[in-house]
């Protein structure tokens, strides 16, 4: 069987497909429609694509015939007819059915559809079956309300009018449908408190079971060990029967949206997304609050009325999305409007007035910190008190409610252009307390701390490897392939008394929200299933924990947490907001700003931010080579040109000595060592720098620190200047990268450009080898990187590589093979023929790191480098 | 009103004994870095972690270490607290909290004739009245006020 998140990822695009196939159906008995017919088609050809590649007989037989049928009728050799569409529904239907069965319904009968659909293609008529017949499953299916205009392919869309002026309040004239209670008869209710006590047992034997484990003679004795997996899977058995879809939360939102539309006379269309995402009942209960609140607030305060939107040249109707999904270990719920969003001086003045923030400081403050503001207790952002959101409670008590759940909430949003609120809610948390996760359990000091695996990403034994750590001015980096990473000493962190030698002995990187920090700690003491649970609330506020647990031994620990660690210690991440949301921009230059000063003639002092320095290294001044009028410095077994300042901007030459130290910078794919004097140092500045002494030459502007003024310069303009060659075009960091994709299945296709999507890349899709080679000819410079498939029509994979690495252009190309040719002939074929790499599945994770990874080496800027050489990942 | 009296930071100090669920020997403590200095770390309570308050430190001209044995008053939780307790004004947390405290004295009904106010001397607003018993004078204590005052500490915000 194929790996669980392939399967998963089918069952989430089937599951929406028949969604969309089914209204689009719907959209087309009332009429012929080109784009819905074509929709329906693709879907269905997607559905038997990925259902005969994950050989699902059933699904994909039914889906093949309604495919056929399909295409007969867009070709006009078939018209659609009221007992065509029946059948076309009924297999939808069908479709449904055998995606809810546990083995997709391999066994299951199918040939009264398929023999249904096959008579319609022979042309001939089919039974006309009653047209009230209800569908064997519940339909989840959204109302049109009257006057939507059908085209939507969000996967639930409703348009909700307000009501006109005879219909009574409350007299909802199109209530959402109660899905039937089509399984009712396998269904029976149980008390949540009865769930919470078996859940509390469980943790109890669970933990009276890992007490047992740590004694001598139970490890290996098998009645114990069949024991010890019954009682792990009685505790995820409970977990889940307490799972519910976070659907079921935003279907009450659906009918909140509805009543005060009509209350406040506002025209909404309401799009959801994510709610197969499973959690905890308890947990989904605590969301319902705020997302209450957050959904209130966008009607009252966010979106405007009709009338208004009309004026303001905005479709009539706005748009209200709700969506929750699950990333790096969080919850993301977002409730976000195309309103008239938010306007940070405006909070600023509001917040003035209400005495939230001095009219001094607010000028100064962030934008960051601007739309904070919007969360303090007493704030409003409209002056009228009105019915729904006034009355003193506001924003606040949103994020009270997350906090309480160990999250954060966080507005963004520009006038005019709606608003977006994000609420983070750590899974550890949201997956209930009692939950069991694997973690690692490191000793530090003479405690022991649980960290949990989904934190963690790598552990590395620096027993032999101390290179590994480096100090820029008291910051400790690692740099781990071509990555600069900060690093934190446990010990120092918790300010525990390091116990023994080996403490920092072991570096374990962990990851929060795409941000890897390695943590050095003491030994690894194992990996235990453990108990999560919440930190108690007067030890809450220390922020480096996410929850305790009760060892095997009976004693306490504290269950490390990324997010914690990252804040408390203030961990500055190389190229930290270069995937903001853009309209964060604006604020980039606000703020606190780290910056590395550095002297070149003595009195000269430059300074870089500290996110562009990957490290910094002293050397004797005897270790730089010259060849010709170019000079050279070996740092870290790696060769690589060094800049003087006074070469490349008009400034004092170094004074002759013997040693001297070199920045190499972060986030350039040819690096260029800078040259600086022996005094080098990482300073906070608050201030503004003055950018009117930007002479657009490299130096972007001087402010005073100390006694000194320093000079901000542009090494990107500096460095152009110094190997013009190697930047005709500036920093290619700054542009998203392009990626070509070779592939010639649509579901494939989709998968992958949805793998893609977020941070939004710039992707060409070809459909079969000979046009992606194509593409690569018209424009050779044009992309960063390939992913392609192997087996595809007309040119396939290896000779598509294979060409590509003939071509003097291209050679240099990062080729990416995602296939499910897995054999090792395949491989090692693959690998001969010059790919990158070779993924053998399409797992995302695993995709998006090898991309992020050819993409960050910016093997295609660096002339000479040689060829990663390919690994079989996965 | 029957109290409990204990020693702790170099005097002795009274709960109402409807606060309390549970007088214990010492249990393992697991620090918790970077927490308040007047919190000992978390117990093991029947599974889950219980707040351990170290009294001594609660104290502003507490010796710097307690000496001789301890004992931990287990106080009750705010769902268990009896009818009796809430008409008497006890307050308790909802979470379990154990103090953590010098020997224990005794038990007895203490008459609310008894009870003076604090002294102004004493700093500590959980001390909520000192009565006489003997030769000793003894402050009762406030657990909740104790509580709130680590929750939210004076002087951050």
């Amino acid at each position: 069987m194929e790996e669980p998140s392939v399967i998963r990822e089918f069952v989430l695009e089937t599951t929406h497909a028949l969604r969309t196939v089914e209204q689009d159906l719907l959209i087309l008995e009332r009429g012929p429609d080109a784009a819905a017919l074509g929709r329906v088609f693709r879907a269905l050809h997607s559905i038997k694509g990925a259902s005969g590649y994950l050989e699902l007989v059933s699904i994909e037989r039914l889906s093949h015939q309604a495919e056929a049928l399909l295409d007969l009728v867009r070709k006009g050799a078939r018209p659609l007819t009221a007992a065509m569409n029946d059948v076309l529904l009924r297999c939808v239907d069908h479709l449904r059915e055998l995606m809810a069965l546990p083995d997709f319904g391999q066994n299951a009968d199918v040939g009264e559809t398929v023999a249904a659909l096959e008579s319609l293609i022979r042309g001939e008529e089919v039974p006309a079956t009653p047209a009230t017949v209800p569908p064997p499953v519940p339909v989840s299916l959204p109302v049109s309300a009257p006057g939507t205009n059908g085209h939507a392919p969000h996967p639930r869309s409703v348009s909700v009018p307000p009501a006109s002026p005879p219909v009574a309040p409350f007299v909802s004239s199109g209530p959402p449908a109660e899905p039937a209670g089509g399984d009712d008869d396998n269904m029976m209710r149980v008390r949540v408190k009865f769930l919470d006590d078996l859940l509390q047992l469980t943790g109890n034997m669970v933990m009276a079971r890992n007490q047992l484990l740590a004694r001598n003679g139970f490890a290996d004795d098998p009645a114990f060990v069949t024991l010890s997996q019954c009682v792990t899977e009685v505790h995820k058995t409970i977990v889940r029967t307490r799972m519910n879809p976070i659907g079921t939360l935003f279907d009450r939102c659906e009918r909140l949206v509805r009543d005060l539309c009509r209350q406040l006379d506002r025209e909404v269309r309401l799009e959801i997304s994510g709610r197969e995402l499973q959690l905890d009942r308890s947990v989904l209960d605590s969301f319902a609050d705020p997302l209450t609140h957050l959904i209130r607030n966008a009607l009252d305060h966010g979106l405007e009325s009709p009338a208004e939107r009309e004026a303001a040249g905005k479709p009539r109707v706005g748009v209200l999305r709700l969506g929750a999904v699950e990333r790096s270990g969080e919850v993301i719920l977002s409730v976000e409007d195309d309103g008239r969003g938010i306007d940070p001086a405006r909070i600023a003045e509001s917040a003035v007035g209400k005495g939230l923030v001095s009219a001094a400081r607010a000028p100064y403050l962030s934008r960051r910190a601007t739309l904070d503001l919007l969360f303090q207790p007493g704030f409003s952002t409209r002056d009228e008190v009105t019915t729904l959101s006034g009355r003193g409670v506001g924003l606040d008590v949103v994020r009270t409610n997350i906090q309480k759940l160990g999250g954060t909430v966080e507005a963004e949003g520009s006038p005019g252009r709606g608003a977006l609120f994000t609420a983070r809610i750590p899974l550890a948390q949201a997956l209930v307390s009692s939950s069991l996760i694997s973690a690692i359990i490191v000793r530090c000091g003479d405690q022991r701390f649980a960290i949990p695996q989904t934190a963690v990403d790598e552990i590395i034994r620096l027993d032999s490897r101390t290179d590994l750590i480096r100090q820029i001015n008291g910051r400790a980096i690692c740099q781990l392939r071509d990555q600069v990473l900060p690093v934190v000493n446990l010990a120092e962190a918790l300010g525990v008394p390091a116990a023994g030698e080996d403490d920092g002995r072991i570096l374990i990187m962990m990851q929060f929200r795409d941000r890897l920090f390695g943590v050095r700690t003491g030994a690894i003491l194992g990996v235990e299933e453990i108990v999560v649970r919440p930190l108690p609330e007067l030890v809450r506020g220390v922020g480096l924990f996410s929850g305790h647990t009760v060892m095997g031994d009976g004693r306490v620990a504290l269950i490390l947490d990324a997010n914690g660690i990252i804040q408390r210690q203030g961990l500055v991440f190389a190229g930290e907001d270069s995937d903001a949301h853009p309209s964060l921009a604006a604020g980039r230059n606000e703020g606190p700003q780290r910056l590395v000063v550095f002297n070149f003639a003595e009195d000269e002092h430059f300074a870089i931010p500290l996110e562009m320095v990957s490290y910094v290294e002293k050397i004797p001044t005897s270790a730089i080579k010259r060849v010709g009028a170019r000079e050279f410095i070996q740092v870290n077994q790696r060769t690589m040109p060094l800049m003087r300042l006074d070469k490349v901007m008009s400034v004092g030459a170094m004074p002759a000595c013997s040693d001297a130290c070199v920045i190499i910078p972060a986030r350039v794919s040819y690096p260029i060592a800078v040259l600086a004097g022996r005094s080098v140092r990482v300073v906070e500045v608050a201030e503004r720098y003055e950018s009117r002494l930007s002479d657009g030459h490299g130096m972007l502007g001087t402010f005073t620190h100390g006694d000194d003024l320093v000079m901000l310069i542009d090494l990107y303009h500096l460095f152009e200047r110094h190997s013009p060659e190697k930047f005709h075009t500036v920093s290619q960091e700054r542009r998203p990268a392009h990626i070509l994709l070779a592939e010639d299945s649509p579901f494939f296709q989709n998968l992958i450009r949805s793998y893609l999507e977020n941070p939004p890349r710039h992707l060409t899709i070809a459909g079969n080898g000979r046009i992606a080679w194509e593409i690569l000819q018209a424009r050779p410079d044009e992309f960063d990187l390939l992913v392609t498939d192997i087996e595809m029509p007309e040119m396939d994979g290896f000779e598509l590589v294979r060409k590509i690495r003939h071509d003097e252009r291209l050679r240099s190309l990062p080729v990416i093979a995602v296939t499910s040719l897995a054999s090792s002939q395949h491989i090692d074929r693959g690998m001969r023929e010059g790919f990158d790499s070779y993924l053998v599945k399409i797992d995302k994770e695993q995709l998006l790191k090898t991309i992020a990874r050819h993409l960050d080496r910016g093997v295609r800027r660096r002339p000479g480098t040689e060829v990663v050489p390919g690994k079989a990942e996965g | 009103m029957q109290i409990v009296t204990f020693k702790a930071a170099g005097g002795i100090h009274a709960l109402p004994i409807l606060a309390v669920e549970e007088l214990t020997r010492p249990v393992p403590v697991t620090p918790v870095p970077m927490a308040d200095r007047r919190i000992a770390g978390l117990m093991n309570l029947r599974g889950r972690g219980g707040t351990v308050i170290d009294l001594a430190r609660c104290f502003d001209r507490a010796p710097a270490n307690e000496a001789g044995p301890r004992r931990m008053i287990l106080l009750e939780t705010a769902d268990h607290l009896t009818e009796e307790a809430r008409q008497l004004s006890v307050r308790v947390f909802r979470e379990p909290v154990a103090l953590l405290v010098g020997r224990i004295l005794e038990i007895f009904a203490l008459q609310p004739g008894e009870l003076r106010p604090r002294p102004a001397h004493v700093p500590e607003r959980f001390v909520t009245g000192v009565f006489r018993r003997g030769n000793d004078y003894v402050s009762l204590i406030d657990p909740m006020i104790l509580i709130e005052d680590i929750l939210q500490p004076q002087g951050t915000s």
